[in-house]
């Protein structure tokens, strides 16, 4: 089974109640186009279920903010619920990546008798019994998690995590010939969805000689992933290639090895605009997995689906191509400035108006 | 109101202010936001509170003899691994254990070795956070069914919640007004040389409140992952600072000698109105920590002090 197989087969066996193999059901409701998210299980949600006149209250409990991907996705979040006339109220709640505010959020928000809950956790584990008691009180509950699963919500998206990092690692893998030594910039500490990232890198070595030489933490930042990756070269230790859980520390690395005039070994990335700009501007040899912004904008509208009695599945999963040297400039925007991230599911003149360059 | 009630009630630390907020907090919410009253949301506030409430009475210790804890949200966070990573049976003593050896740490390199407190509970806060996610790397494990029925029972109606508040006040009040070594710690924050010539015994009480701090900590830990139902090796992290800014709050002074029960309590409220007032009237949550840093600063203004926040 390849890994791609492999990956859509956890995240349907994830889903627990789904069944161990369930043909894809046909799309009732297109959260996202089918090269980002496609429908992971043949389970749905019937018609009518949790039909609801409008208008509605939505609650969306969010994890934390800073840095620019979640700035992005919460704004295509409430440009959609901005433009969705039969949602009255939208109460968005943030966590402050807070374990204890999110499940406080929570319980808010269902005191608040949402019409549906939507829920981006910390960590899948933190909010389970949370999740568990919505269900129980009737309220549908639509999550997203990067690994992990959650039986009593009524539709779970999977993605990011674990897909994000194994398309990291695959493609030096590839690049690499299956043997050499790796160095891993891994994000910040205990955050689920690093370590999330750092198992799907992780599991895509399987099976190959590579190593993994030097392991860091440089917290998403591009700082202090700059005097690690400065402290790593300096130390001498060899390295075929690196891989990232995200690209403001590759754009570190590009610059260090530029200053230390070290030749580029192959560094993964991700799909920012800012990104794609130092990795043309550098002439590396990379990769930008995609975790869409539009994730938000998807989690919503399957809410509204459901608020809508629409039929639709019970799981979605999210494992788009990465960017790659050979599909770039479909990508890159030099009119845009360093903070769009790919793809969006804003209009172009939304677009051109939030991040013209 | 300020011109009858005078801004500073002894050395309770309760004033104007630290009294005036919360109410203020309430009635305002009363009135605007629909679900405010309702049971469930009061007994959601008691249960979002609760873990606060318990690192801000052992903060309280800390301050009143002048020092601070920066490590207790880390003890909360290692607490919370340990309860989930040994023996369902020893995961109780192992993470008191664990709490109350960190605390004699900071007690004997603040106390014995005349560390900075500051110096002296970061470092350890640093530490004992690697240490918390070397042993976990992110959240999960089992939590034994006890600790979970400990934190989400009720009786009669009541929330258990509601029952660790009141344990943590009445041990706390207990021990700070009614025990000689409560005397002790309002003697050294009033004036350690004064305190050591009336013969009370300076290090060992100071070291007694750090363990008491960082034992709150673990005791805290108990409860929230117990309520979340799944251990993390981070979740401690807002505790430190949250438990100081509480305690500011509700009129403690920073500098020793002021503060009491009471203080903690109003402080910790008026967090957890903040923040629940936020949520059900749709306020943007990223004023949350703009508006808790302006009226932290309000409020220290108003009391009478001699350096304003200390």
């Amino acid at each position: 089974m390849n890994w791609k197989a492999w990956l859509y087969a956890s995240a349907i066996v994830g889903a627990s109640s789904f069944g161990p193999a369930v043909a894809v059901a046909q799309d009732k409701v297109e959260l996202l186009p089918p090269e980002l998210m496609a429908p992971s299980s043949a389970e749905t949600i019937p018609a009518g279920q949790y039909k609801k006149d409008a208008p509605w209250v939505i609650g969306f409990s969010w994890p934390g903010t800073g840095n620019t991907w979640i700035v992005q996705t919460i704004q295509e979040i409430n440009y959609a619920a901005a433009n969705n006339k039969d949602i009255k109220d939208f109460r968005f709640v943030d966590a402050n990546w807070q374990p204890a505010k999110q499940v406080a959020d929570i319980e808010d928000l269902l005191a608040q008798k949402v019409d549906v809950l939507v829920v981006l956790p910390i960590a899948v584990d933190l909010v389970k019994a949370q999740v568990d008691a919505a269900a129980k009180a009737g309220i549908p509950v639509v999550v997203f998690s990067p690994g992990g699963t959650f039986t009593s919500a009524a539709v779970s998206v999977y993605g990011g995590g674990e897909a994000f990092g194994k398309a990291g690692g695959t493609f030096l893998k590839e690049r690499l010939g299956g043997k050499g030594t790796i160095w891993a910039f891994r994000g910040v500490a205990g955050v689920g969805e690093e370590t999330a990232r750092y198992n799907g890198f992780v599991e895509s070595l399987k099976g190959s000689d590579i190593k993994i030489g030097a392991e860091v933490f440089g917290d998403w930042n591009y700082p202090k992933a700059k005097q690690l990756c400065e402290n790593l070269v300096a130390s001498g230790q060899p390295v075929d290639g690196i891989w990232f859980s995200g690209a403001d520390m590759t754009r570190a690395c590009f610059d260090v090895f530029k200053e230390l005039g070290k030749p580029l070994v192959p560094m993964t990335g991700e799909a920012n605009n800012g990104f794609l700009r130092a990795w043309k501007d550098a002439g590396a040899d990379s990769v930008g997995p995609i975790f869409t912004p539009g994730l938000g904008t998807a989690l919503l509208r399957a809410a509204v689906a459901l608020l809508e009695g629409k039929e639709i599945n019970r799981a979605y999963y999210s494992d788009p191509a990465p960017i790659t040297a050979a599909n770039f400039d479909s990508y890159y925007r030099p009119d845009l400035n360093d903070a769009f991230w790919f793809p969006s599911t804003m209009p172009e003149e939304e677009i051109q108006k939030t991040f013209k360059r | 109101m300020i011109a009858i009630l005078p801004r500073r009630m002894g050395r309770t630390g309760l004033g104007v202010v630290s009294i005036g907020l919360p109410i203020l907090l309430f009635v305002g919410l009363s009135l605007q936001a629909d679900n405010f009253l309702q049971a469930q949301n009061i007994a959601n506030i008691n249960s979002q509170i609760t873990t606060l409430l318990i690192v801000a009475l052992g903060q309280l210790f800390v301050a009143l003899i002048g020092g601070i804890d920066i490590s207790v949200g880390s003890v909360v966070s290692l607490s919370s691994t340990l309860l989930v990573m040994v023996d369902p049976a020893l995961a109780v003593p192992a993470a008191l254990l664990a709490g109350a050896v960190i605390g004699l740490a900071n007690g004997v390199g603040v106390a014995i070795f005349g560390v900075h407190p500051l110096i002296m509970t970061l470092a350890m806060a640093t530490f004992v956070q690697g240490l918390a996610l070397l042993m976990m790397s992110g959240s999960g494990g089992t939590v034994p069914e006890a600790l979970i029925w400990m934190a989400k029972t009720s009786f009669g109606g009541v929330p258990v919640s509601f029952l660790w508040c009141l344990a943590a006040v009445a041990v706390t009040a207990v021990l700070l007004n009614r025990t000689r070594f409560g005397l002790h710690v309002y003697a050294i924050g009033a004036g350690e040389q004064s305190a050591a010539f009336s013969g009370v015994r300076i290090a060992s009480t100071r070291i007694a409140c750090y363990v008491i701090c960082s034992l709150a900590g673990s005791m805290a830990a108990i409860y929230l992952t117990g309520r979340i139902a799944s251990g993390d090796p981070t979740m401690g992290r807002p505790f430190s600072l949250d438990s100081v800014t509480a305690i500011a709050l509700g009129g403690v002074l920073l500098s020793g000698g002021i503060g009491g029960v009471w203080a903690a309590l109003l402080g910790t409220l008026t967090l957890g109105l903040i923040t629940n007032g936020m949520n059900l009237t749709g306020v943007s949550p990223f004023f949350r920590e703009a508006i808790t840093g302006v009226l932290l600063l309000v409020a220290v203004s108003l009391h009478r002090r001699k350096v304003i926040g200390i």
